[in-house]
């Protein structure tokens, strides 16, 4: 019989109590050690073999863990903690399936330029690459949806991999980065010297190219135009510049517009707001920017959804790009003036310039312009006896606080809820812009949740998209997160069978079923409500916003057949956006 | 034909040839040459890399993508040569040639058949 001993896991090893760095620390409280220098107060996680030697030692830091269902949960809630608070959220998980089942949300994540920190377990080093038990080249599989991710090979690299990790994720332009940990690693002892780690990233510098010319450039561009328009992008909520936009907006009498991840970066309720622009965009905010004779697009990588056919994006103007990543410069679009740098440095820079120029305080001929333009295409429906997508968002936002957030899932709901947002704060609105993961925006909720517990926190879902990750409802019920979830039900894969009847003239697997979430919602000790009249709608609303020991849910039957408009069908121009069938063609009222 | 011919420094860590050849196959990018020399004692990576192709702009994104990645100190042109163009293909199919039994009994795989 062989005698096993049982590491020690929770015991420093003293070797030396004069010297600080001689006490030596098991890798396990080595990584939570400096999860807590790193400012860390929440982790998202599961628990499995590999990593228990983390778990183990868990109980004696002050990490707040929640338990989630699964994986792809963990990261979910941790962009959704990190969108919401502009802090880096932190997943933890075991090996194999487990680090598999992260990749949605990294790449989720890269696209959405989100500061994640995930941490993987995985065998023990001398295993690698032989096959074992739920092993798994995480970090072979994640190159391509990662600013960067590393294994760890000895014990005197686990700290340095931990603080690169954390400066990478969140400096520059943010994202999300991977540490797979073998299990050996968590086991061997090394010294705690976090402070004194340092970082060995020659290569990683996000120098701003920015030049004061540009910026005089930029200025007389602006000075000049008759017709502008301002374009706020994601890296306006990112980098925090949202005063800079809202003062260089109001310093000029500027319209602005929102793509899907700018949302929020300018007040919904301020006279300039133009909002949502792209492919499902206002009609009069899309006409607007292609009517434009200066488009200052900030902190927006352009992508096909915002510009629809690129070379036809706003033809009439001249484009001044602002954005951290040169790689996004020229990238869809070309612009006439390209300026690298921190969206808000260079914007607190220009406006500094600005302030020497007389403030233009109104635009009327511009302003009747769109004016008209919004006047001959209201976006509400017309009003029906049955209840319909668009209302019940409408009413949705109608009992938001201002102070709320709002998630969503993806497809039509997703386009309904980005038309009607009306909040007023950065970080308000979070919804997987780039990816367009469905599944994301219930997990996301809970992370919001997580870190603003006494927040009002509202998932708009599709009954396709909470059908993905529906069993976090556990997790929130069981952490007393009393995340709210309007399910818009429409019975369908709606956005797929929009394409389909349009596109090819058949829908084909886009009918989908649903369990009875009411029943779902009382199995899992949550809320549940159903409305399916418009008459039953404002009674459950107020109901459901006033629960707050544990999550709801709201199932909305809506009509099943709505399509969302405006709509630019893939591969066309923005001018040639589709209205509703109610409405003259667009190319008629333009 | 435009041959590009593009050397890159990286740093010499774990994963950071891999990023460089993923964005390179990613986008499609065959490498028609590619050497690699080790500088251990400074932890550098001299990469030079060349490939066919004549869009400037995917050129520029590919490089731009590059110098942007974590481990990669600098990339750089080193050349850029556009090369005569390739004689163009027949399009119509080329009869078979009929073999003969003869033929066919000198075939090195004859037994095989």
């Amino acid at each position: 019989m062989i005698a096993l001993t049982a590491p020690t896991l929770n015991q420093p090893t003293p070797i030396a109590q004069s010297n600080r760095e001689a006490v030596r620390h098991n890798g396990a409280h080595l990584f939570l050690q400096a999860l807590v220098a790193e400012g860390v107060e929440t982790v998202f996680g599961l628990p499995g073999g590999v990593i228990l030697p983390i778990y183990e030692a868990l109980p004696e830091y002050p990490l707040q863990h929640i338990l989630v269902r699964h994986e792809q949960g963990a990261t979910h809630m941790a962009e959704g903690y990190a969108r919401a608070t502009g802090r880096p959220g932190v997943a933890l998980v075991t090996s194999g399936p487990a680090a598999t089942n992260v990749v949605t949300g990294l790449t989720d994540a890269y696209y959405d330029s989100v500061p994640l920190v995930v941490f993987t377990g995985n065998v023990p080093t001398t295993m690698l690459g032989n096959d074992a038990f739920q092993e798994a080249d995480i970090v072979g599989m994640t190159r391509a949806c990662t600013k960067h991710n590393v294994i760890v090979r000895h014990i005197d690299e686990l700290l340095p991999a931990i603080k690169e990790a954390f400066h990478i994720a969140t400096t520059g332009r943010p994202g999300p980065v991977l540490v797979d940990l073998p299990k050996d690693i968590l086991l061997a002892e090394a010294p705690f010297n976090y402070e004194d780690v340092p970082l060995d990233l020659p290569g990683y510098q996000w120098e701003e190219t920015y030049t004061d010319a540009q910026l005089e450039e930029a200025l007389s561009l602006i000075a000049q135009a008759e017709r502008p328009v301002l374009l706020s992008g994601g890296g306006v909520v990112s980098a925090g510049a949202h005063e800079e936009v809202r003062a260089l907006a109001e310093h000029f009498s500027m319209p602005v517009g929102c793509s899907l991840m700018g949302l929020g970066g300018f007040p919904a309720n301020h006279p300039l707001y133009l909002g949502f622009t792209g492919m499902h965009g206002q009609y009069w905010a899309n006409i607007a920017i292609a009517n434009a004779d200066l488009l200052l697009v900030v902190g927006n990588r352009l992508n096909e959804r915002q510009t629809g056919q690129a070379k036809r994006f706003a033809q009439n103007a001249r484009i001044i790009h602002i954005d951290l990543d040169p790689t996004t410069l020229q990238k869809n679009v070309e612009t006439c003036l390209p300026i690298q740098g921190d969206v808000r440095r260079v914007l607190q820079a220009l406006l500094e310039k600005a302030r020497r120029l007389p403030a233009v305080s109104e635009r009327p001929e511009w302003s009747n312009a769109i004016e008209e333009w919004k006047n001959r295409r209201p976006s509400a429906p017309a009003p029906t006896d049955y209840l319909t997508p668009q209302h019940v968002i409408e009413r949705l936002f109608a009992h938001m606080p201002e102070d709320g957030f709002v998630t969503t899932e993806v497809g039509q709901h997703q386009m309904w809820a980005a038309q009607r947002f009306n909040l007023s704060r950065p970080r308000s609105f979070i919804s997987s812009g780039g990816l367009g993961t469905m599944g994301f925006g219930f997990p996301a909720a809970i992370g919001i949740q997580t870190a603003f517990p006494t927040k009002t926190v509202l998932d708009i879902a599709g009954d396709g998209s909470f059908q993905m990750t529906l069993q976090e409802l556990a997790t929130a019920k069981a952490h007393g997160l009393p995340v709210k979830v309007a399910i818009i039900n429409n019975g369908h894969l709606g956005m797929i069978r929009q394409w389909q009847s349009k596109m090819f003239n058949r829908e084909s697997q886009a009918k989908l079923s649903s369990p009875d979430y009411v029943k779902l919602a009382e199995a899992y000790g949550c809320a549940g409500f159903v409305v399916n009249h418009p008459d039953e709608l404002e009674a459950v609303l107020t109901k459901a916003f006033a629960i707050h020991d544990r999550p709801v849910i709201i199932d909305c039957h809506v009509l099943e057949k709505t399509d969302v408009y405006p709509w630019v069908p893939a591969g066309g121009s923005n001018e040639t956006m589709l209205t509703e069938p109610s409405s003259p063609s667009c190319a008629e009222g333009a | 034909m435009k041959k590009n011919t593009y050397t890159c420094t990286l740093q010499n860590r774990l994963g950071a040839l891999d990023r460089l050849l993923g964005a390179l196959t990613h986008r499609g990018f065959l490498p028609e040459e590619f050497s690699a020399t080790l500088d251990a004692p400074n932890g550098r990576l001299y990469v030079q890399f060349s490939f066919d192709c004549e869009e400037e702009k995917t050129v520029e994104k590919l490089i731009k993508f590059l110098a942007n990645q974590v481990f990669v100190l600098q990339v750089s042109a080193l050349e850029t040569q556009q090369r005569p163009a390739a004689p163009q293909k027949p399009l119509a199919l080329r009869p078979v040639p009929i073999t003969t039994p003869e033929e066919e009994r000198k075939h090195p795989y004859a037994n095989h058949r």
